[in-house]
């Protein structure tokens, strides 16, 4: 038969009660490192978030400016294959003259 | 399907319309729409000219108000109204191009909006800007600060009455109202509403933020019953005016309980020389402490060093008729323990820390703290300080940038900068432990003073906690000390305090809600306890 023994960290007994239930010099001390480790979790969070935040405007923003850019390059391309079929004819145009000249 | 905002203006001369009308043409959201009515006391041709405008453009309605009662303007023009948020736009007040805009950005997040403000010279360019800081119900009792731009739904003001016919400030008023059933509105930073200078002006006159438009007496009887709606007992609330202009308004909250405080005062027996003569510091604030006329429930813990003068005791001795309680401190200085250890002996039902450079002005300035420390949602509160030579040392904390520091330090003690914010009493991020009031459980409940910081930033770090907690933090500059710190003294800032404080709280030390983001950042008196 095992020894019944009992803890005050069963279950019955919260956080607060126990630090109520210690000297209060001590309940102090404990109190503040709880209340610092929460708010180290909740600066980390907030910080996360931010960061997130940010990170994800700058992705949009980098997302933006490329899709402005391939328009951009994509406008130059048009452009320039208008200028090398405008060429292209031109020199047609005018080697035919030249060949005309030739065969007269 | 009805517009998104519909602005409300009342005007008295037609040479107004014009810019106006041209502000929310340019609007770059264009789902508004404008209410206008001409005054019973408007110029002749007023109301012809805003019907005739009326009548030739869609997104304007217009009514010559020649027979309406001046009492019934406003609720007359909000009956014209057919978008789903109100809001009001003064006589020759214009808009920025982005303020529709910045109204739903702002209402996407809160039930009401409302923005920053700025005005335009003759010459049509800006002469000055206000930047309000975030959601603080303690300054919008002190001032109309929340009030242009802003927007509220039409629904929630119907629900609240609409626009009251005896109402002497009717939009400060509604705001105030919606405000009490709405919550918390939204601040979108900017100047989306830009004045036009007054005629009234001197020529090259400039107008200064606070911008206050209503009459003394119309602000204080609205406030005045903001206050008993909101359970708030006030024997007055009286204008607040700095040299000649219009600031806000005090509210003078009725006596309330007057439970046991303590005054924790950590000492090492210091002398100094303060107006020309030698003044042993704790001995002198304990004495000015003891005057008749001063909180008639008083506690007095003084926590002293080992090498604390005996001579210093006995004066204070002497001057409490031995009613204080003496608490030797052993080991190094070290601001954070000296107090949690006055704190630890304290009775008090509330707790004073007071540094011992201090000198009392009115008798009454802990009973002012007292009263507003009645209210169950704050958690501390903070009186303005002074240097020997009258300028501000403490009128509220300011986290921006990474680093804590002291609003307007330095600054005159009747300044108007920031919309007039150290003549008013507003919510803050912290308020300095030289002289802070809170209640003991909650100190308690928050661990006290951390001992993380011996030196530097344990106030901030204690008022964060208490931040945390829900709770809000006041300043109020009608409880007013002397504070005898030098104003030469090189501040040395830890840098391991530092590393500490931005590890707990680094986020809060950069998103000060009562510190307008548009505003940059600007140097502050340090952080210092030295008891």
């Amino acid at each position: 038969m095992a020894e019944q023994v009992s803890s005050r960290l069963d279950g019955s007994v919260g956080v607060d009660e126990i630090l109520d239930s210690i000297p209060a010099d001590a309940a102090l001390l404990l109190r503040d490192h709880i209340k610092g480790l929460e708010a180290e979790a909740g600066n980390a969070r907030a910080l996360a978030t931010r960061s997130d935040r940010l990170r994800s405007e700058d992705v949009a923003a980098l997302q933006f400016a490329l899709d402005r850019t391939r328009e951009e390059r994509d406008r130059l391309r048009n452009r320039v294959d208008d200028l090398e079929a405008h060429l292209a004819r031109k020199v047609t145009a005018a080697a035919l003259t030249r060949l005309r000249r030739l065969a007269r | 399907m009805s517009p998104f905002v519909s602005f409300l203006s009342v005007l008295r001369s037609p040479a107004a319309l014009v810019p106006m009308l041209a502000s929310l043409d340019a609007q770059d959201d264009v789902d508004w729409q404008w209410c206008v009515v001409a005054a019973p006391d408007a110029e002749p041709g007023t109301g012809a000219a805003v019907v005739g405008l009326a009548a030739a453009h869609d997104r304007v309605r217009g009514l010559d108000g020649a027979a309406v009662a001046a009492a019934d303007v406003p609720a007359a023009a909000a009956e014209l109204a057919s978008g789903a948020h109100l809001s009001w736009l003064p006589e020759s007040a214009t808009l920025d191009p982005g303020a529709v805009a910045a109204l739903r950005r702002g209402l996407a997040r809160a039930e009401w909006v409302y923005t920053d403000e700025s005005v335009r010279g003759e010459a049509g360019n800006p002469t000055g800007v206000w930047l309000k800081p975030d959601w603080s119900p303690e300054l919008l009792r002190s001032q109309p600060y929340a009030l242009y731009l802003a927007a509220v739904p039409a629904a929630v003001a119907a629900a609240v009455g609409g626009f009251r016919r005896s109402s002497p400030a009717p939009w400060y008023d509604l705001v105030l109202r919606v405000s009490e059933v709405a919550g918390a509105p939204a601040h979108v930073p900017g100047p989306y509403l830009v004045r036009a200078t007054p005629s009234s002006l001197p020529a090259g006159g400039r107008l200064r933020p606070p911008y206050v438009d209503d009459p003394a007496a119309a602000r204080c009887a609205v406030v005045a019953e903001h206050c008993a709606r909101v359970g708030i007992a006030v024997d007055e609330v009286s204008p607040v005016e700095v040299g000649g202009q219009a600031v806000g308004q005090r509210v003078h909250r009725r006596p309330g309980r007057r439970p046991r405080v303590s005054v924790v005062i950590p000492t090492r027996g210091g002398s100094s020389l303060t107006h020309g003569f030698p003044r042993r510091h704790v001995a002198e604030l304990v004495d000015g402490l003891s005057r008749p006329g001063g909180y008639p429930d008083l506690e007095i813990v003084v926590v002293h060093d080992e090498a604390t003068p005996p001579a210093v005791l006995d004066q204070i001795d002497k001057v409490t008729s031995g009613h204080w309680t003496s608490l030797q401190f052993h080991g190094p200085f070290h601001f954070s323990r000296k107090c949690n250890a006055g704190a630890l002996v304290a009775t008090g039902e509330y707790l004073c820390f007071l540094n011992d450079d201090m000198d009392v002005v009115d008798p009454g300035w802990l009973a002012e703290l007292a009263d507003l420390l009645d209210d169950p949602e704050v958690g501390a509160v903070g009186p303005r300080l002074l240097f020997a030579d009258g300028t501000l040392q403490h009128a509220g904390h300011v986290y921006n940038g990474g680093s804590p520091g002291h609003l307007l330090f330095g600054e005159p003690a009747d300044s108007l900068d920031l919309g007039g914010a150290a003549q008013l009493t507003g919510e803050r991020s912290g308020v300095t432990g030289a002289c802070l009031l809170m209640r003991a459980d909650v100190f308690a409940r928050v661990g006290g003073f951390s001992e993380l910081f011996p030196l530097n930033f344990n106030d901030v770090d204690l008022c964060l906690k208490i931040r945390a907690e829900g709770l809000r933090i006041v300043y109020t500059p009608w409880s007013t000390l002397y504070h005898y710190e030098s104003q030469t003294r090189v501040p040395k800032v830890g840098e391991v305090e530092m590393q500490r404080i931005q590890r707990r709280w680094l986020y809060q030390l950069e998103t000060d809600p009562y510190w307008n983001e548009m505003l940059r950042p600007r140097p502050h008196g340090p952080v210092l306890n030295l008891g």
